[in-house]
């Protein structure tokens, strides 16, 4: 029993780490123009192995498991690298499970990419990272469903939360055209996971942001982190990203081994880790005080991003935890 | 990373369990007095004649010599199993022990640590005063030192079994000259020397569990200081980081429990206009979210042993989870009282564990100092003003 990563994982975190802050720093943000990933920016995350690494050998992938996808996709949301991310890593295994191999291929290779698709409070769909999206990964509490874009129809494109992101509305959705759908167990427990991931991480990048901005911000002629009304804000950051990125590799592990505690870990990891994202991110805005409320600031963008990742996979988390066996 | 047993452990897991249902006491654990102390050292020499007492201490002196996962494992299945915490034997066990493990004299260690494994001793603490709480550095409880004996003259409070302890981990001053951290002493002092008085302080339910204690020129031989005359910070603070590491382990798996037991009572009990609680949406989003972060603070644990394990020493993760498990513990309480309704009128163990759970963010370390900890150690932030 050792809940610490091996030596293996350890170096996956390094490289990942050390090419997102060179290629994909969190502050380039406020900088960017338009809403599609740089077409090289993704082939280079494509060539790195990321959007298959958690499929097998066989499929098309690295060979490795959930644990490594979980590691690395953290250290994405860090960087607040797009949700297209993510929904790439999940398109390529519903399409590995329904056995569509050129699919697989054109997602790992960097070729096509995923976006999302929400169902909306119209009745419609909310895509999101629509912008050059060859697919959507369609997820809900019953199913994962990876759908090509012409299975939208009616799509208009809008503005999103958040403006580095595309948006579109779609208002249909022939199900006969999509591509794959898995409504397994094993899907949702691996989906929460990983979103999960993306909030953990957005929510440790929040705080180290935070804790930065309170040792250089003088005011009174101290650094503001030696208030406490400051710092001990700063110190709720840290213990619910303690807990969220403890329950993430807990899960991960529960979700390889396909163990009896999965699904109320795996649910409880994207509880845990939306609670301390967003929670971090609100109160990051207040501790940048005027700036935390401009664009040119981070805290806003990882704010946004905690939402969107949040309202993923169908608001199904709550009763899942509730129902979940007890595991004592 | 992985969750998986060895089979040395599983069957350690095996052996504790089967051991555990057919030893644990049948009787409840009696609230205070000379009756608990009877049935804390009764289940402590029952657990130290089955092999289970001091599973993580040195061989030498009576423990098993196994690693934190073993422990780690007993502590799982005993609050499992329903058996009693270690109440009386607590402070011996998790406080006075381990400091005497890290920083005492081989005769200290001979002479005491067997006595705490065997169930023949009950320790307090003497740490807080009445005018040195969070600020433990600004204590003042004077020891002159006179030959081969301090003296000393002063009070201490909150200390729990003091009156029925038989030894006391005390922090005196040594050195009124020094600053504040520096001329501190640790020091054993036996409760039975003439010059001790103690005064009763009634807990909010009126248990009798803390006390004031009065040092009238209290004459402690200077065999019995743990570490350096002067050098009781260092020894006092290894102490309190024991305190917030794997000691919440039992606690983590009771909460855990009573959670799922929480979550069971709610799916069936109607409020009184005969609707059920668990329909009430705020009710079920905090069953939720106690639930999930309940499986959080299990998974830390397991994060700040796999940490302990490479370090060797406690960082500050205890107070992470000193943090949570005190969080939960509250809000546990707080939604179970909102279930029984008007009964809030009388004291029941859901009232009763509703008030006592209030200690829980002022006891070993304010929630408000252990969040300066988390800012410093974790975070490098500057000490606070």
């Amino acid at each position: 029993m050792d809940l610490y990563p091996t030596n293996d994982q350890l170096e996956i975190i390094t490289s990942a780490s050390d090419y997102l802050s060179r290629e994909l720093p969190a502050d380039r943000m406020p900088k960017q123009q338009g809403t599609t990933p740089p077409r090289g920016q993704w082939q280079g995350l494509a060539d790195m192995g990321w959007f298959g690494l958690g499929l097998s050998e066989d499929a098309g992938g690295l060979g490795l498991s959930v644990i490594e996808e979980a590691l690395v996709l953290r250290e994405f949301g860090r960087h607040l690298a797009p949700p297209s991310t993510l929904a790439t890593v999940l398109a390529a295994h519903l399409a590995a499970s329904a056995g569509k191999s050129d699919v697989v291929e054109a997602l790992t290779s960097g070729a096509q990419r995923a976006g999302f698709a929400l169902p909306a409070s119209n009745g419609g769909y909310n895509l999101l990272d629509s912008d050059g999206a060859d697919f959507f990964v369609l997820w809900t509490e019953d199913a994962g469903v990876l759908a090509p874009r012409e299975a939208f129809a009616g799509v208009t494109v809008v503005r999103a939360l958040d403006d580095s992101l595309q948006a579109a509305t779609a208002t249909g959705f022939d199900a006969g055209k999509a591509t794959a759908r898995d409504d397994g167990a094993t899907f949702q427990q691996r989906a929460r996971l990983l979103t999960a991931a993306m909030l953990t991480g957005n929510a440790e990048a929040t705080r180290d942001l935070s804790a930065e901005y309170a040792k250089t911000r003088i005011q009174f002629g101290h650094p503001i982190a030696v208030f406490q009304a400051i710092s001990h804000k700063c110190a709720d950051m840290a213990v619910d990203c303690e807990a969220s990125a403890a329950i993430l590799q807990y899960a991960a592990v529960c979700v390889r081994d396909g163990s009896p505690e999965a699904e109320l870990y795996a649910a409880s990891a994207k509880y845990v880790a939306g609670n301390a994202a967003r929670n971090a991110a609100a109160n990051s805005m207040q501790i940048h005080g005027g700036y935390g409320q401009t664009y040119e600031y981070l805290p806003h963008f990882f704010l946004k991003r905690a939402h969107i990742y949040q309202s993923l996979g169908g608001g199904a988390d709550g009763a899942v935890i509730l129902a979940a066996a007890s595991t004592l | 990373m992985n969750l998986d047993l060895s089979p040395e452990e599983q069957a350690f897991r095996e052996e504790v369990r089967t051991w555990l249902e057919e030893n644990k006491p049948k009787e409840s654990q009696p609230e205070d007095g000379p009756a608990m102390r009877e049935y804390d050292l009764a289940w402590q020499r029952k657990q130290y004649a089955g092999g289970w007492a001091g599973i993580a201490w040195p061989k030498e002196y009576g423990g098993r010599g196994l690693s934190t996962s073993e422990q780690l494992i007993w502590y799982e299945e005993s609050a499992k199993a329903g058996a009693p915490l270690a109440g009386s034997c607590f402070v011996g066990l998790n406080h006075g022990g381990p400091t005497l493990i890290a920083n005492a004299s081989e005769a200290q260690k001979t002479f005491h640590l067997p006595k705490i494994l065997k169930g023949e001793v009950i320790w307090c603490q003497g740490f807080s005063e009445p005018g040195a709480g969070s600020d433990l550095a600004g204590l003042s409880t004077r020891a002159e030192i006179d030959g081969d004996e301090l003296v000393v003259t002063g009070s201490k409070i909150w200390t729990s079994y003091g009156h029925i302890a038989d030894y006391q981990e005390l922090l005196v001053r040594t050195d009124p000259t020094s600053k504040k951290h520096a001329g501190i002493t640790w020091v054993i002092c036996d409760m039975r020397f003439p010059g001790i008085t103690i005064r009763p302080v009634p807990f909010v339910d009126r248990v009798h569990h803390f006390n004031q204690v009065f040092y009238d020129e209290v004459r402690i031989p200077i065999s019995n200081v743990v570490g350096e005359i002067n050098g009781g910070w260092k020894t006092a603070m290894s102490t309190l980081s024991f305190e917030r590491g794997t000691a919440f382990t039992e606690r983590q798996v009771s909460l855990a429990k009573a959670v799922d037991n929480l979550i069971d009572r709610a799916k069936t009990r109607t409020s009184p206009d005969g609707k059920l609680t668990f329909g009430d949406a705020e009710i079920g989003r905090r069953l939720t979210r106690l639930r999930a972060e309940t499986a959080a603070l299990r998974a830390m644990t397991y994060v700040a042993v796999a940490r302990n394990v490479r370090r060797n020493a406690p960082g500050p993760d205890g107070s992470m989870l000193k943090i949570l498990v005190a969080r939960l513990g509250k809000e546990l309480n707080q939604i179970a009282l909102e279930l029984i309704g008007s009964d809030v009128v009388l004291m029941n163990d859901i009232s009763d564990g509703y008030l006592r759970s209030f200690a829980s963010t002022v006891g070993g370390g304010t929630d408000e100092i252990q969040h300066n900890i988390v800012a410093q150690r974790v975070l490098g932030l500057p000490r606070q003003q």
